[in-house]
């Protein structure tokens, strides 16, 4: 018997280096990957600064099929796409970039002026007051940085209703405390339910090609119902074949051809 | 003298005679002839629906039902009246309305009217109206109004009519427009301004739209009319419109006639299955010739600039003494009807010894102010010279020039000592500094890629950070347990003491076995004794001191098996006799007593049946 109680120790320990081995071999190709992902990027930047904007796409896509993507690569990505003309491209990098980095004042002003040329946008429907203050909080940071203030926030508050429940005397204190904590806890987690079902439940999709016509049915020979511009964006409902139901900003539907669009 | 009174009686009697038939002759012409408006909801109408007819009087509310003729082929009924009262302005108006049901019976074109009656001596007159009633192609439903024939009907009521106020006019020369949108038994929402094809044309924005009911064809409608006015661009013939109006309207949705519904009032429940719904349509009128007319070079004056219209020409000068470089304001007004996009500022026919400036142009209805600046260079000027303005009346189609001036002023040297130049500043705007008109384009890209991360990547789709989130949950759960069980221990004495009895009879199971293998019976039975009579007094909330073998009956409070009591009642009898009776206890002994004990615990602490 303890000769097998040797031998289960030894497989014990084999399969300790070799799952550490593992381990380092992937970091090692997760990390080639990687520099091979940063190399990308500053050759797209280069070709981007040479003017050959196509060469410069070819690279940040390269970049996003070995599986990485960044705020500035989106961005950058965005910037080549508007340099080639294709407005609805751009934008839908542009928005890709706002998911990472929604501050980025460059972005900003990028996304802005692309919207701007967007011709015959419908109007958007005006959010009422408080759900407009929830998208605005929610538009300051991004998805990451929402669930690390919601979890910190939780955290504390966990730790405060601790001691309220341990130390009696200090429980109207902690309880002070506890108020305000709550407050933005709640703010914090309503702001991440409204960015969540924005970016990950709603799929939205860009118009990529000049004009696109939605239509009552999925059928070519459909009534248009609307016509949809090159760099609108709208919200998706449901697919159909090579078909998807889209949704405009003023809450109209209709039926556009899959390769009219580019999902988020 | 007697021949004279009669000739008098006579003339007294022709006077009454004539003012008798002056006044019985004025009679009737305080009758009046009054019109009112007969409407139906509709001219043409399928075989077994309804026809709404409305008989409206103006400016009154208390005239009765006037009745309608027997019509054949048409039954009529009376549904009842309905007035209105509006102040507009301050102005009061009011109406009554008469609304008649009317079903027809068969196929066929009926005449309603012409109507007359009289009332309170008023002779009230309405022209005729003509129905068309037409075979139901849904085999004679008797479902009414909204949903039958609906789209057959729809062109007939909502409709876009464009009117130029004519259809020839000159160059400049401003045409009024106007679009209308009727409307009739349909909810309109969501109207936009209308958009037209305007080639060779300029056009002003439109007006706010007004909204009124008009009779159209014995049908009323409610009409949303547009305003603004065009004026042609370059001679020729050309076509306006059509004009495109977008708007949503509310249709019924079509259903299909269910077993309920025979049983249900449909108009009930309507409302509440929503069977309504939305939809947008875009109207189209039908396009307009337009010929647009050159103005006629004969007769042009020499200084018209393209003026059309009726205009008047005012001038202002001020100051009209002034010393040399200082400026003097000329406020010219055109007002009058017209093209004032045509209008420029009238010229000086010499602006020699003066220096000119741009004028400041404001605009308000019907007028327009060219007020401009001009600055003598010497004190010789006498006069401003003449200023003309000419513009070309199309409707009595002749040129016309107001002229103004010459106007006298006094020019004064320079005040000593001062050196006057005028000079010309290049460029600088008189009136306000241009807005700065800043470049617009992308911002250049990113130098560095920030955090590269895989794609998708998501902190809140991280197992590890949700995995985390549940320990605040169980850290709360945990201390909350924890906390209930110390109050509960604070608070519940024989609890604190009936979990104390386990904790302590471990550790002292211990010491008995380590005293049995020691050999040393008195201090084994002695600590027996005690070991058993603290976890008793523990175990069921007892003064530990009293427990002996003779209490053993108040444990048959607690304990209800007979043989776990002469059990303990042994184990006790063992520990007194070696204790008190100073016998020598043989290790079988010992080992007997702490079986017995162990037994004794372990049936206390396993079995809860033998307690009470």
């Amino acid at each position: 018997m303890r000769w097998r109680e040797g031998e289960n120790m030894k497989d014990k320990i084999l399969y300790v280096i070799l799952s550490i081995l593992m381990l380092v071999f992937i970091k090692q190709a997760y990390c080639g990957e990687l520099t091979q992902a940063r190399s990308l990027f500053y050759q797209g930047n280069i070709r981007y600064s040479e003017g050959d904007f196509q060469q410069a796409i070819i690279d940040y896509e390269r970049v996003l099929s070995l599986g990485f993507e960044s705020g500035a690569l989106y961005y950058n990505l965005g910037n080549s796409y508007f340099k080639e003309g294709l407005l609805g491209k751009a934008i839908a990098n542009y928005l890709r970039a706002e998911r990472l980095i929604p501050q980025d004042a460059d972005l900003r002003s990028n996304l802005d002026y692309a919207r701007s040329l967007v011709k015959d946008r419908c109007s958007v429907s005006k959010r009422k007051w408080f759900m407009q203050l929830f998208y605005n909080l929610s538009g300051l940071f991004n998805l990451d940085t929402i669930s690390l203030i919601s979890s910190i926030l939780y955290f504390i508050l966990s730790i405060i209703i601790i001691l309220i429940i341990t130390l009696k005397n200090l429980r109207r204190v902690l309880c002070y405390i506890s108020l305000p904590i709550s407050i933005l806890l709640v703010i914090s987690i309503i702001s991440f339910c409204t960015q969540f079902y924005s970016t990950v439940i709603q799929r939205w999709a860009i118009v990529v090609v000049k004009t696109s016509d939605s239509r009552f049915e999925p059928f070519d020979n459909a009534t248009s119902f609307f016509t949809l511009s090159e760099g609108e964006r709208v919200a998706i409902v449901i697919s159909k074949g090579d078909w998807i139901k889209v949704k405009r900003e003023d809450g109209k539907q209709g039926w556009v051809r899959k390769n009219d669009i580019e999902f988020l | 003298m007697m021949h004279i009174e009669d000739i008098k009686q006579e003339c007294r009697y022709i006077c009454v005679f004539w003012i008798l038939f002056f006044v019985l002759l004025s009679f009737p012409c305080f009758a009046k002839v009054i019109n009112f408006d007969i409407t139906v909801d509709r001219t043409k109408v399928f075989l077994g629906d309804s026809i709404r007819l409305n008989l409206t009087f103006y400016n009154t509310q208390d005239i009765p039902s006037p009745g309608l003729p027997d019509i054949d082929g048409i039954e009529t009924s009376y549904i009842g009246p309905s007035t209105r009262m509006s102040i507009v302005n301050g102005k009061v108006s009011s109406s009554i309305t008469h609304i008649y049901k009317l079903i027809p019976l068969r196929i066929g074109t009926f005449k309603i009217g012409p109507l007359s009656f009289e009332y309170k001596g008023d002779t009230y007159i309405a022209d005729e109206i003509i129905i068309e009633v037409i075979d139901n192609p849904d085999g004679g439903s008797q479902r009414t109004g909204e949903s039958t024939g609906y789209n057959d009907e729809i062109k007939d009521r909502i409709f876009l009519v464009m009117e130029p106020a004519k259809r020839k006019a000159y160059l400049n020369e401003i045409i009024p427009l106007t679009i209308r949108l009727y409307v009739n038994r349909i909810a309109v929402r969501d109207i936009q301004y209308p958009q037209f094809m305007h080639d060779g044309f300029s056009v002003h924005e439109f007006d706010k739209p007004r909204h009124y009911q008009e009779v159209l064809g014995g049908i009323l409608y409610d009409v949303v009319e547009f305003n603004t006015e065009i004026f042609g661009t370059r001679p020729g013939e050309f076509m306006l419109g059509p004009a495109l109006l977008k708007c949503s309207v509310v249709i019924r949705k079509k259903r299909s006639k269910s077993f309920f519904d025979d049983f249900f009032d449909e108009d009930i429940f309507e409302d509440f299955f929503n069977r309504y719904r939305v939809s947008p349509i875009k109207l189209k009128s039908t396009q307009v010739p337009i010929t647009i007319l050159p103005i006629p070079e004969e007769g042009r004056p020499e200084y018209f600039n393209g003026a059309v219209g009726d205009f008047d020409f005012e001038l202002q000068v001020n100051p009209r003494e002034i010393r040399v470089g200082d400026p003097v304001t000329l406020r010219m007004a055109i007002k009058g009807k017209g093209n004032f996009d045509t209008v420029v500022c009238p010229e000086l026919h010499s602006q020699k010894d003066f220096k000119v400036y741009e004028p400041q142009v404001k605009y308000e209805e019907g007028l327009k102010i060219f007020e401009q600046i001009l600055i003598p260079k010497k004190d010789s000027i006498k006069e401003i010279p003449e200023i003309s303005f000419s513009f070309f009346n199309p409707i009595r189609k002749i040129y016309r020039t107001i002229s103004k001036g010459p106007t006298p002023i006094v020019v004064l040297k320079p005040e000593e000592g001062e050196d006057v130049k005028i000079i010309d500043i290049p460029e600088l705007p008189s009136t306000s500094f241009k807005k700065e008109v800043l470049g617009r384009d992308i911002i250049y890209i990113k130098d560095i890629p920030g955090r590269l991360r895989p794609k998708g990547e998501m902190l809140c789709k991280n197992k590890i950070f949700i995995a985390l989130q549940f320990i605040p949950i169980l850290m709360i759960i945990s201390v909350l347990i924890f906390q209930r069980r110390k109050d509960h221990l604070l608070s519940d004495v024989r609890y604190a003491r009936r979990l104390q009895a386990t904790r302590k009879i471990r550790r002292n199971m211990v010491k008995l076995q380590k005293l049995l293998e020691s050999g040393q019976p008195n201090k084994f039975f002695d600590a027996v004794f005690k070991t058993l009579q603290e976890y008793l007094g523990d175990r069921f909330y007892l003064p530990t001191s009293g427990i002996s073998s003779d209490v053993i009956d108040k444990l048959k409070l607690h304990i209800s098996n007979n043989e776990l009591l002469d059990k303990l009642k042994e184990c006790f009898d063992n520990c007194d006799m070696v204790r008190y009776a100073h016998s020598e206890a043989t290790e079988a002994q010992m080992r007997r007593t702490f079986v017995l004990f162990e037994e004794i615990i372990d049936a206390l602490e396993r079995g809860r049946e033998y307690e009470r």
